[in-house]
């Protein structure tokens, strides 16, 4: 925490960053989200236990932006953000000043993007156990059992209010498929068919692109477990493509290149 | 846009839909669909009366929409367009609904049929509100043309081009010019010297100057598309003339695929024996010695008892299904040609079927007959010759046989067999076929744009298939095959652009949120970034439509004209909520 | 349930499957009329929201069928479409969704007997399987 706090305070004082975003205590003992732009307020940055949230979705917004070049404290999942987003075009090296974060509170500091991807190469991005084994529940219940547990904890408990999607920082579009109505492809208000629409196609959207920061399932107001279906996309996709988001800037994007030996064993030829 | 007035016309194709397809009681029905001024039932709507009918409502109803049920539009797609044309109407303003392929012809129950039109027909008259007009879309023609096959197919249709005063690139694989033709002795059926037909070809296809041919080289990846091809080349051997080093580039507008078949190596079969017995010989290796002058068996002696066997590969489940075509003929030939060579030899044709068809031919099964030749006919489905080792020096062969006809289990002797190999695909089909992007078939021939009215050209603009390789045939068809796509490239070249599909994607700025994502998905590289206003762009020129970018982009910013978001959607739900 | 007539709505492409149907048409090979044709250019084109609005709107089962893998007239499309429908299928899975209405093909413009065969077999399949009831109530309150 405290190296954390030295350096901030020294890249505003240089002014090689306007503004830190990092952590800071929140109400009632929780943690918010901090963008500390004066040297002087760098010691409201904290980091502990509590801080697992993904800075990252903050590089995207624009009243972020407008502040001017920011640095982030930056934990596994907000760095391989940060390599996606690189790989999207969003963002390149010049835009951020990354500080990473081991979940000890070490401080690394990153030459560039290439060094990021080191340290990616070499930490555990896997799925928790605690997440898979509760997949592997669900994949060992019948099919009828399955969809009542997403009726009764999806379907009819989800209010709409699209909190999944502003918390994730891969959700950047301008305008959002269920923001159309030419054609209307997802009802807005929540309707139980139209949930189901609305969280399929934004597991879709994310495929090959989640980095399972868990941002989603902490943000639901609902506290549903919607982040297991990004999760399901991410087992999949390393899987049968052997790829997984986040590990490169230059990475080929998933959903939009692939083997002529993909595997699958579903499709009927002749 | 104006207010959507549509006019649907349901056809009976004579008997063809309306037998099994309620027509006048779904134009009916559609009488009350939203938008929908006029239907109408008629006998054929794709005659001159059918279209002049549709031209004629137009105009007195004021139309801006049209929708046909009939037959598939892959078949009349164009001439209904056509019409609204010459009714001064956008002819994409239009949409069919299959009701003879995929209803009237395939199903039994005229309830269930015409329910299913049903659906269909309301589907295109709800998703044609959403058609907008197109303009379509023009590309210039490189007026140089790549040959791929050095046979006769690939030389008639260079020379055919280049004589017109159009640039050649010919490609052959092989060292040498002519294919097969340059294999052949004489031809059937009239015995003229193959090699004095091919011979004066390969000659002017040299000193041709507008034909450039690259021997020992093969075609590897093309890029581009009608008008606008280019591929690089490599050789193999570059010392000779005219080879040119690796990695030449050469840009051409249109490809002519002509690299013929091979001849089936008939060793799997093993009731005949090949490769067992020595002078169990394929045709290819008979038609050598015949070129050497010399029919002889292995050990050097003239041959006495010679069995022809037809249909080795051919018309079998096991290995081809279809028939070579040629070979009946070419196995008469053989009689022919033996008989003036050895008076006195005993001389089989084994047949399953005698299918000799073309000019001249069936007078040459005739005179075959004259000639003291044994006919003996086995069943190709259930019960092949077979080939075993005989006894006596001058049958060291006993073919085995059921011939058909008499139902009688027969000995044939025989001292040397010639087997009448299937033709086959070449091993390089697939890779052609991927580089030019024509389909091939099961049997790995290419794929023709329309079997019976277009066999020459391909769905792929600006590729056309002749010869062997489209399927097995003769000298006269791979000729007629070569002038005929010869012909057709002329006639582009002359009118110097080709239209391209009116179907293009587009991209609205204001939502593409910059991620690149459709611009690798792309087959043609027909989508660009543009670095300052952060943004993809579609090239329309490059762009060929198939919409895989449409489906890819998340905040669908990409929409594609003529199969935009809102047809396919609005389509989706007429045809499943209409009944 | 033998009277249940299952509504089954194919996303096919043009080039490849859209002309088999039509030869098995020419051929007057005769299948159960169960199954509406939506015709695309590729299935690359295809979004998969139209697989999951087709059962909104009331299908019971849903077919995609393309070009063979390497015959795609426009190449790669229907690889991109592949790897779209290996995720898609696992994700509804994962839903509880019957991904047995779901039927994948690839069939060639020269396979008029094989989307025969599919029509047929699917169309049984998805009898057997009943009417998609549940999807069907959970539509039904959306419009309440």
């Amino acid at each position: 925490m405290e190296s954390i706090r030295k350096k901030a305070k020294e890249l505003l004082e240089k002014n090689a960053v306007q503004v830190i975003i990092g952590y800071g205590e929140g109400l009632d003992k929780s943690v918010s989200a901090i963008f500390v732009r004066k040297p002087e307020n760098a010691e409201t940055l904290i980091f502990d236990d509590r801080c697992v949230h993904n800075l990252a979705v903050y590089l995207l917004k624009n009243e972020i932006k407008a502040l001017g070049k920011p640095c982030i404290i930056a934990h596994l999942a907000a760095l391989r953000t940060i390599l996606q987003l690189a790989s999207e075009h969003q963002i390149t090296e010049d835009d951020v000043l990354v500080l990473g974060v081991t979940h000890k509170g070490e401080l690394m500091e990153f030459a560039g993007f290439k060094d990021i991807e080191k340290y990616i190469a070499s930490a555990n991005i896997d799925i928790s156990e605690n997440e898979k084994e509760i997949i592997n529940k669900l994949e060992a219940m019948t099919r009828e059992e399955r969809w009542q547990f997403w009726v009764e904890h999806l379907s009819l408990k989800c209010i709409k209010c699209y909190a999944c999607r502003a918390a994730c920082p891969l959700c950047y579009c301008s305008r959002c498929q269920v923001e159309y109505n030419q054609p209307q492809w997802i009802t807005v208000e929540a309707t139980p068919v139209g949930i189901i629409e609305w969280h399929i196609t934004r597991a879709m959207h994310i495929a090959g692109r989640c980095v399972s920061c868990g941002e989603c399932y902490r943000a639901c107001p609902m506290n549903i477990p919607i982040n297991l279906l990004n999760y399901l996309t991410v087992l999949t996709i390393k899987e049968k493509f052997n790829v997984s988001a986040g590990t490169s800037a230059d990475l080929d994007s998933v959903m939009s290149s692939f083997k002529s030996d993909d595997k699958e064993n579903f499709i009927k030829q002749s | 846009m104006e207010k959507p007035r549509t006019g649907v016309y349901i056809c009976h194709c004579g008997t063809n839909i309306a037998k099994m397809v309620d027509v006048q009681a779904i134009a009916e029905d559609m009488k009350d669909t939203v938008n929908v001024i006029i239907t109408r039932d008629y006998k054929y709507m794709c005659s001159d009366p059918g279209q002049d009918q549709i031209i004629k409502d137009i105009k007195e109803f004021n139309l801006n929409r049209i929708v046909v049920a009939a037959c598939s539009p892959r078949i009349h797609e164009l001439t209904f367009r056509k019409a609204l044309q010459k009714a001064g109407l956008n002819p994409y303003l239009f949409q069919m609904a299959n009701i003879r392929e995929h209803v009237s012809w395939v199903h039994t129950d005229r309830a269930k049929a015409t329910k299913k039109a049903r659906a269909l027909v309301s589907a295109a008259i709800n998703r044609v509100n959403y058609h907008e007009p197109l303009i379509e879309r023009s590309v210039d023609i490189n007026p140089a043309t790549l040959i791929i096959g050095g046979g006769i197919s690939g030389i008639t249709a260079a020379l055919e081009i280049a004589d017109a005063g159009k640039k050649i690139f010919l490609i052959e694989k092989s060292h040498k010019l002519g294919g097969h033709t340059a294999e052949i002795d004489l031809t059937y059926p009239y015995f003229y010297s193959a090699q004095q037909l091919i011979k004066p070809l390969i000659e002017r296809v040299k000193n041709n100057k507008n034909i450039e041919l690259f021997l020992e080289t093969e075609v590897k990846e093309i890029s581009g598309y009608i008008g606008n091809f280019e591929t690089i080349i490599s050789s193999k051997n570059t010392d000779k003339i005219p080879c040119l080093p690796a990695g030449r580039k050469l840009t051409f507008g249109n490809i002519i695929v002509a690299i013929g078949l091979s001849p089936m190596d008939p060793s799997p079969l093993k009731n005949y024996g090949y490769g067992k017995f020595p002078d169990v010989i394929t045709s290819s290796e008979f038609e050598n010695m015949l070129l050497s002058g010399n029919i002889i068996k292995k050990n050097g002696n003239i041959p006495e008892n010679i069995a022809i066997i037809h249909c080795v590969g051919s018309r079998n489940n096991d290995y081809h299904d279809y028939c070579s075509r040629i070979c009946c003929t070419v196995a008469l030939k053989y009689a022919n040609q033996l008989r003036s060579a050895l008076p006195k030899a005993n001389i089989y044709e084994l047949y399953a079927d005698m299918r000799s068809m073309s000019k001249g031919c069936e007078e040459l099964y005739t005179e075959t007959s004259r000639k003291n030749i044994m006919f003996l006919m086995f069943d190709q489905r259930n019960d092949l010759p077979e080939i075993k080792k005989g006894n006596d020096k001058s049958a060291p062969l006993i073919i085995e046989m059921n011939e058909k006809l008499s139902g009688e289990t027969i000995e044939v002797p025989a001292d040397m067999v010639i087997l009448m190999t299937a033709m086959e695909a070449r091993k390089s089909a697939k890779e052609v076929a991927h580089s030019t992007g024509v389909s091939l078939c099961g049997n790995h021939f290419f794929i023709e744009k329309h079997p019976k009215l277009d066999p020459v050209a391909t769905t792929t603009g600006g590729v056309y298939i002749v010869g062997g390789c489209q399927s097995p045939k003769d000298i006269p068809d791979s000729v007629s095959q070569a002038r005929a796509a010869a012909a057709r490239i002329l006639g582009v070249i002359v009118r110097g652009t080709a239209k391209v599909s009116a179907t293009a994607a587009y991209i609205n700025s204001s939502l593409c949120c910059g991620c690149q994502m459709c611009l690798s998905i792309c087959p043609y590289t027909a989508i660009t970034y543009d670095e300052e206003k952060k943004v993809s762009v579609v090239n329309e020129v490059l762009c060929q439509g198939c919409g895989t970018c449409v489906a890819l982009c998340r905040p669908k910013a990409i929409n594609i004209y003529g199969c935009s978001h809102i047809q396919m959607m609005t389509e989706l739900s007429a045809l499943l909520l209409s009944d | 349930m033998p009277d249940f007539q299952p509504k089954i709505v194919a996303f096919v492409c043009t080039w490849c499957t859209y002309a088999g149907a039509d030869l098995a048409g020419t051929s007057r090979i005769k299948y159960e009329p169960n199954v509406k044709i939506i015709r695309f250019p590729c299935t690359g084109r295809i979004d998969f929201m139209f697989l999951l609005k087709s059962f909104a709107y009331g299908a019971d089962g849903v077919i995609v069928s393309g070009c063979h893998p390497n015959d795609c007239h426009y190449t790669s499309g229907n690889f991109h479409a592949r790897r779209r429908w290996i995720v898609f299928r696992e994700l509804v899975d994962l839903l509880g969704m019957d991904i047995n209405r779901l039927c994948f093909s690839w069939v060639s413009a020269a396979e008029g007997a094989q989307w025969a065969e599919i029509v047929n077999s699917f169309t049984e399949q998805v009898r057997t399987l009943g009417p998609y009831k549940e999807y069907r109530e959970l539509a039904e309150k959306d419009k309440k």
